[in-house]
């Protein structure tokens, strides 16, 4: 083939000298449906000699005789390059970037013309998570697809991200989406055990990844059976093309500060403090004598004003490297790269590095047997600061706890840690934690493939693949003997080592027919087996009492504490198979079927089937169809089946004799737990029925879907005779229900030679009903969470918060549902359902991005709309019942006098009235959007990208998370608090300012 | 074509039924708990069970706390003071309901270790008859039989009041059975089944492992004990001096005794004074739950509960007991305030207190009340005056006749036994009326007659609920 163009390349070009002379190429450009393109540029390849084809695509060129090759470019279209040869009219088709429906999507155990799935599913790719100033790519998903709810909870880089696909499916096991790494069913989430928070896919480099396919309906996720009731994310890497290898070279770097406080949720400062807590005090009926007195025991008057927000934060850097590789030749691609991410977060102690490999290499043996082969070890690093008030230590709580007056340095500079009153004598000074402890995780992860291909006939292939997954989990977590958790124990080590491997081999024979003389009726169909094995190994130690603090190894320490391993294994073996058949394109009709063993499931239930199936109609394909020149494509969708949900625990079935019940210093073991011999997965049923229309030149292009997702058999404890020694037995037994709609629509409303919009917007509704629970209840309490059938699954419940009396200040709360009657004593309140929920009832993302010439202006937006947050950690933070803590500056709105209307109430230094319990007082409106990227960039065009012989320039800025607006004015921090919706003083979030620069060659 | 496809198609079939049924991959087994059938396969899996069974006992409802806070507490020795962390207050206040959390919790851990009882019993029936074996089958049937006891006295009519009233469910076998909903036999039935039981521990039993097991003279004073509750004098007289004669175990001395509580180190190869004690030590036990906790403020203790004046009054100077109901201090109680010194080591830096159930001095009052019954004063006086002259060796002793020797050794129970958990059902099973202190300085208090129903615990409403068998008690 090279040859021939060789050689036609030659010819063309002698006859061009031959000729010598300039003359006229006259061509029209259209794309693929044959409509005109407007204001396409044709370029003279190597020259400046080009020109604009007009609004009809129609165009005109005199071109030298040196001239071999058109470039046709238009925005949204794949540029082509058209030899000149010896024509003069030159018709040019360009393909459609946008994405149509044509583009290839990779669904369950097999790729698929867009146009011939039958399943909801969406595809974020390309631009969207290359470059990303993220540490791991599920939190791209934040706003990118309908359905999909990514909840950041913290701002520790490296961070565990809670993804929620059509609503919360499930009351005790979890409700997180199944991850497939390029056919690997992985272990995702939160491996480590000390670390507050860490990611498997974290160790991912968002780089590398070619594109992410969300899988919502029944028609994608029953292919993974038992595991696909959550939805299934599909991770595909990047992989090499035959042709001249490019190289691609992306660096970005800048810095984080720490997210925006609301101004009411400012930790007040000294005067205003003193302010506060003495007129606590003389509210608690003392003298302004002992007001003063109690305010200096505290440090007032010592000139002290420590701005402990700023002090627990800083500057972080932010850098990211990554160099790939990609190409091959007709019989070997590969795709290598090295990348190094490292994310300093705001908040001291807080920080990651990553350094990450890909090697993704193909080969064709013969026409019959092909190879390819996956390596991606990673390395990372993470500090992570403490979280929650499990931890005394934890900046984010220090932030809010301490007191303006707490002095974080002695007089000569040096770290503050003396325990008098004034000082810190419970909680400690962060700072020298920060400088002294270590929190550390050092994971190194490989994920690797092996397949192989064989056409065993033209239309039948066998693939055999071997997925592996290796984890290694090594945390350290060091308390300093001088200050903090480790004081009393004279310094505290803790050593866990946690390695988890995982392989996943799948046999597949995929089959083609067709099944007319005209070829328009075609089967497509696969079947295999597959077997996923997972293994961990867990070595713990902790020691205390160290020589000296220099020295943080637990060697050195003298007396070991806890020294033990433990395991815990799983297994799935299954088969599934998937047939479509097709007719003229038009109408396709699919069915699925999996059964899945798993070691989790019990011996009376070892085995589920999960069946599916679905049909699409491709309307825009119809005869009567080509008249609607308005729509370009339009598809109706529907399916329905069934899959579940697995994640009920490795060894819960089982009746087993537990030991640890020490007795005279003898081991003891008992009959621990009952298991259930029925036990079983959670079961899922869904409906959807969409439609994929493309519409005015594809410049509109709309995606809707309504579901119905029911789940059933959800794991509950449910109560037995405790003269059987046990309260409850886990069944199978409660169900829930999660009903939406989802809509994304992709359109460009400007779009001429210079200058383009393209507007990207998704907007997903849930709604969330528990509909039985187990027999005899009729609700459980479920910490703040009211679960009764009818109501959401995170319905608040708490008492209802009256308001302040404007007469004298006290709290008050009302004692019925109705709202009819108040108190002041909390205990009379009544708490209630609220019918205010954690999740929100809309949700989604969209993004604006402006193309002038070689410079592009984009804004990406996401939005929460309908949930309410709570403050856990209110009743430390308002009023003075806790006198002695850090307060909020919307305290500063307490009534003071008769006739003051204001919701804080008259602070009363020590007081019992519990005004700051948990009430709906502290519940917010949890509604917000969010800029989450504003980038501007420049990317070169030609001719500048041949002078600098470069493929690709771009050059950014970035902004992440520089806006947010939230809609309560009481709110004391950021709305965005995991999927719980309830403040635990985590890691805040960070915004970022980064420059980029990306170079292909 | 057709065939070669039909070949492979085959092969990958095969391929995936011989994985498929390849059973083993699909067993995994948990790494930190034996399947309950293969648990218990050897006299030292036997061994195991035992220790897991005895831990059971320590649980903060059983003997690590509530029962022997109740008994005095819901009699006259004790009370909760007011300013107080909330512990006790239904049982201190006699106002309890369906949903009371120390009711559920006795009910519940009792039925726990009468489940670990019963698995050494159903397993241990399977292995070799060695001594050990038979050792650690009688240790459960005197646990079960302990567990049943406790129950059918917390939940149901004393035996001695009426013996036809509902029971407790017996649970004498081994059920795997988790929707099993037993029924409450008669209070009669129950004893049969502790007295059976008790009886096999006696025989099989042969060897002393401390006080922090059963033997068979410790199963003998339970049983003596079970018999002082059933009213049946004539084998409490039997079972009691069996226990006195051929345990073995010696009396304290007056000079010995406050030491014996001090000290919190079980007897491994020594017999003084106990029978049978819940063991806690270093390493295990129950935390701030602890009961030295409740009555005492060291090392951040609650202090809740005080002993009553009344109680205090009854110990002349000379005795050695008075050290153990001593004065003390406690913020926000007016008057007197005098502590229960029997659990000083709640934050010992080496061992804690263990939890006394069977002791000599107990027996030998058994005795003595069984001697009363059967119409043998002298005998009476003799065994009485065995435990009150040892602890105040400055008494002339007890030389009353009539009904007054009743009330002596009522009284002498209520001094050696207090914060045990005895007085209330020295009460209960005689069907007395008493003043119950709530408060002291000022005083409120309740008056408790028969058929008061708080003398019985509400069948916990969790045990209702799933259980439709089950009656309840009257007037819950």
């Amino acid at each position: 083939m090279r040859k021939t163009i060789m050689l036609f390349l030659c010819l063309s070009m002698a006859l061009s000298q031959l000729l010598a002379q300039n003359r006229t190429l006259k061509g029209k450009i259209t794309d693929d449906k044959g409509n005109a393109i407007p204001h396409a540029s044709v370029l003279v390849k190597g020259t400046t000699i080009g020109t604009t084809a007009g609004v009809d695509g129609n165009f005109t060129l005199n071109v030298p005789p040196t001239a071999k090759t058109l470039v046709v470019s238009s925005l949204n279209f794949t540029a082509q390059e058209i030899l000149i040869g010896s024509k003069t009219v030159l018709n040019v088709l360009l393909q459609s970037t946008v994405q149509s429906l044509d583009e290839v999507v990779v669904v369950g155990y097999g790729s698929q013309k867009k146009s011939d799935v039958t399943a909801s599913v969406t595809k974020v790719g390309g631009e969207k998570v290359a470059n990303v100033p993220f540490s791991s790519v599920d939190q791209i998903l934040q706003g990118k697809a309908a359905g999909v709810q990514s909840v950041t909870f913290s701002g520790q880089p490296g961070a565990n991200q809670s993804i929620r696909i059509r609503g919360i499916g499930s009351y005790s096991a979890t409700s997180q989406p199944l991850f497939v790494l390029d056919g690997i069913q992985i272990n995702s989430g939160d491996l480590s055990r000390e670390t507050t928070t860490s990611n498997v896919l974290a160790q991912l480099n968002p780089d590398d990844i070619e594109n992410l396919v969300v899988l919502k309906d029944a028609a994608a996720t029953s292919l993974y059976g038992a595991r696909g009731g959550n939805g299934v994310i599909v991770i595909t890497t990047k992989r090499g093309k035959a042709g001249k290898t490019k190289f691609n070279l992306t660096t970005e770097v800048g810095n984080n500060t720490h997210g925006d406080l609301p101004s009411v949720g400012m930790p007040l400062r000294a005067n205003d403090w003193v302010t506060l807590f003495k007129e606590g005090i003389l509210n608690a009926g003392y003298s302004q004598a002992t007001a003063d007195a109690t305010a200096t025991t505290y440090g007032a008057g010592l000139g002290v004003d420590a701005d402990w927000v700023n002090l627990v934060t800083r500057t972080g850097t932010q850098q990211q490297y990554n160099l790939s590789a990609s190409g091959g030749d007709a019989k070997t691609q590969f795709f290598v790269s090295g990348g190094y991410f490292k994310q300093e977060a705001a908040t001291i102690g807080s920080a990651m590095r990553r350094y990450s490999s890909v090697i993704n290499l193909d080969h064709v043996v013969n026409s019959k047997l092909s190879f390819s082969l996956n390596l991606q070890p990673t390395y990372t690093r993470e500090d992570a600061a403490l979280s929650n008030s499990s931890a005394f230590s934890n900046p984010t709580m220090e932030m809010y706890f301490l007191r303006p007056l707490q002095n974080p340095y002695n007089a000569d500079g040096s770290l503050n840690i003396t325990r008098t009153t004034k000082d810190f004598s419970s909680l400690y000074n962060p700072l020298f934690i920060a400088s002294r402890d270590v929190h550390s995780l050092d994971y190194f992860s490989t994920v690797g493939k092996a397949s192989a291909k064989y056409n065993i006939l033209n239309n039948l292939k066998f693939t055999s693949s071997m997925g592996l997954q290796y984890n290694s989990l090594e945390e350290y977590y060091y308390n300093n003997p001088l200050e903090g958790d480790g004081y009393a124990a004279n310094g505290r080590g803790y050593s866990y080592y946690t390695r988890y491997f995982l392989y996943d081999w799948v046999n597949q024979l995929d089959y083609h027919a067709n099944l007319n003389k005209n070829h328009d009726l075609t089967l497509d169909a696969y079947a295999g087996y597959e077997g996923i094995s997972s293994k961990s190994y867990l070595i713990s130690a902790q020691s205390q009492n160290f020589p000296t603090p220099s020295l943080i190894t637990s060697a050195t320490a003298a007396t070991p504490t806890i020294a033990s391993n433990n395991a815990s294994d799983y297994n799935f073996a299954s088969f599934f198979s998937k047939a479509a058949i097709a007719y003229k394109g038009k109408y396709i009709i699919s069915g699925s079927i999996r059964r899945d063993g798993s070691s989790r499931f019990s011996e009376n239930n070892q085995y589920g089937i999960f069946p599916a199936g679905s049909i699409a109609w491709n309307v825009s394909k119809e005869n009567f169809m080509e008249k609607v020149s308005l729509i370009n494509d339009l598809k109706i969708r529907a399916s329905y089946g069934s899959t579940g949900n697995a994640e009920i625990g490795n060894y819960s079935w089982r009746q087993t004799f537990g030991y640890g019940l020490t007795y005279n210093n003898q081991p003891g073991g008992g009959f621990n737990s009952i298991g259930n011999t029925d036990l079983r997965w959670e079961k899922q049923n869904m409906l959807d029925i969409g439609f994929d229309v493309s519409l005015l030149k594809n410049k509109l292009g709309i995606t809707f879907d309504w579901y119905d997702k029911k789940s059933a058999d959800l794991l509950f404890g449910t109560p037995i005779s405790l003269t059987t020694g046990f309260a409850t037995i886990t069944k199978n037994i409660g169900a829930l229900e999660n009903k939406g709609i989802e809509l994304t629509i992709n359109a460009t409303p400007v779009s001429t030679k210079n200058f383009t919009w393209d507007i990207n917007f998704n907007i997903t509704h849930n709604i969330n009903q528990i509909t039985k629970l187990p027999d005899g209840q009729t609700q459980i309490i479920n910490g703040r969470f009211f679960v009764a059938p009818g109501h959401d699954i995170q319905e608040f419940y708490m008492r209802l918060w009256a308001g302040v009396d404007p007469a004298n200040g006290n709290p008050l709360w009302y004692t019925t549902a109705a709202r009819t009657a108040t108190t002041t004593n909390y205990n009379a309140a009544l708490a209630v359902p609220t019918g205010l929920s954690a999740s929100p009832k809309y949700y989604g993302g969209f993004s604006n991005t402006f193309t002038f010439r070689e410079f592009s202006f984009a804004a990406d937006f996401y939005y929460n709309y309908g949930n309410y947050v709570q403050d856990q950690w209110a009743a430390y933070f308002y009023d003075q019942v806790n006198p002695s803590y850090g307060k909020y500056a919307y305290n500063l709105q307490r009534w003071q006098k008769p006739g003051d209307i204001t919701d804080v109430p008259k602070p009363v230094y020590g007081s019992s009235n519990f005004s700051s319990a948990a009430s709906t007082r502290f519940l917010f409106k949890g509604d917000f959007i969010r800029l989450r990227n504003i980038t501007l960039a420049y990317t070169a065009k030609q001719p500048l990208l041949n002078t600098l012989h470069v493929t690709l320039l771009k050059f950014y800025i970035r902004g992440t998370n520089l806006w947010t607006k939230t809609y309560d004015n009481r709110l004391p921090f950021d709305p965005e608090q995991g999927v719980t919706s309830q403040s635990n003083l985590n890691v805040m979030y960070n915004k970022a300012l980064t420059v980029g620069l990306n170079i292909g060659f | 074509m057709k065939q070669t496809f039909l070949k492979l198609f085959i092969l990958t079939l095969a391929t995936v039924s011989l994985l498929a049924c390849n059973k083993s991959y699909l067993n995994d087994t948990p790494y930190t708990a034996n399947v309950l059938s293969s648990a218990i396969k050897t006299e030292g899996d036997l061994l195991v069970a035992a220790a897991g069974m005895y831990s059971s006992l320590r649980a903060t409802d059983l003997y690590g706390r509530t029962l022997p806070v109740k008994g005095d507490l819901m009699a006259d020795n004790t009370f909760v003071t007011t300013s107080n962390s909330g512990r006790y207050i239904t049982l201190n206040n006699y106002a309890f309901n369906n949903a009371d959390a120390y009711a559920l919790g006795i009910w519940q851990n009792a039925y726990i270790s009468i489940k670990y009882a019963n698995n050494i019993i159903s397993a241990g029936a399977n292995l070799t008859n060695t001594v050990n074996v038979n050792q650690y089958l009688g240790e459960a049937y005197a646990v079960r039989a302990l567990m049943h006891f406790e129950l059918v006295r917390n939940f149901s009519t004393a035996y001695t009041v009426d013996s036809t009233k509902p029971g407790i469910p017996v649970i004498n076998a081994f059920n795997l059975d988790p929707y099993a909903v037993p029924s409450r036999g008669a209070v009669k039935d129950v004893y049969k089944q502790i007295i059976s039981d008790l009886e096999n521990a006696y025989k099989l039993m042969t060897l002393y492992r401390g006080t922090a097991y059963f033997s068979k003279y410790a199963a003998r004073a339970l049983e003596a004990r079970v018999y002082q509750n059933m009213g049946d004098w004539a084998d409490a007289k039997t079972t009691a001096l069996d226990a006195i004669t051929n345990g073995g175990v010696t009396l304290l001395s007056s000079a010995t005794y406050a030491a014996y509580w001090a000290n919190p180190v079980v007897q491994s190869t020594t017999k003084s004074e106990t029978f049978f004690e819940v063991a806690s030590d270093l390493t295990s036990n129950n935390g701030f739950d602890q009961i030295g906790f409740i009555y005492l403020t060291v090392g951040g203790g609650y202090g809740d509960i005080l002993a009553t004046p009344e109680l205090a009054g009854l110990y002349s100077a000379t005795d050695a007991r008075k050290a153990l109901c001593a004065v003390g201090t406690r913020t926000g109680q007016a008057g007197t305030v005098y502590l229960c010194q029997k659990y000083p080591n709640p934050a010992n830096g080496s061992d804690k207190d263990d939890t006394k159930i069977l002791r000599l001095s107990d027996i030998l009052l058994i005795a003595a009340e069984a001697y009363y019954n059967l119409g043998d004063i002298p005998n009476a006086n003799l065994y009485l005056n065995k435990v009150a002259q040892q602890r105040d060796p400055s008494f002339a002793g007890w030389a009353d006749a009539g009904t007054q020797v009743l009330e002596d050794i009522l009284t002498e129970r209520r001094k050696e036994l207090a914060f045990e958990g005895n007085r209330f059902w020295d009460l209960v099973r005689l069907n007395r009326s008493w003043t119950k202190v709530k408060n002291q300085n000022p005083l409120t208090t309740v008056a408790v007659a028969p058929g008061n129903i708080a003398l019985m615990f509400p069948i916990p409403i969790t045990e209702i609920n799933a259980n439709p068998n089950i009656a309840q008690n009257p007037g819950y």
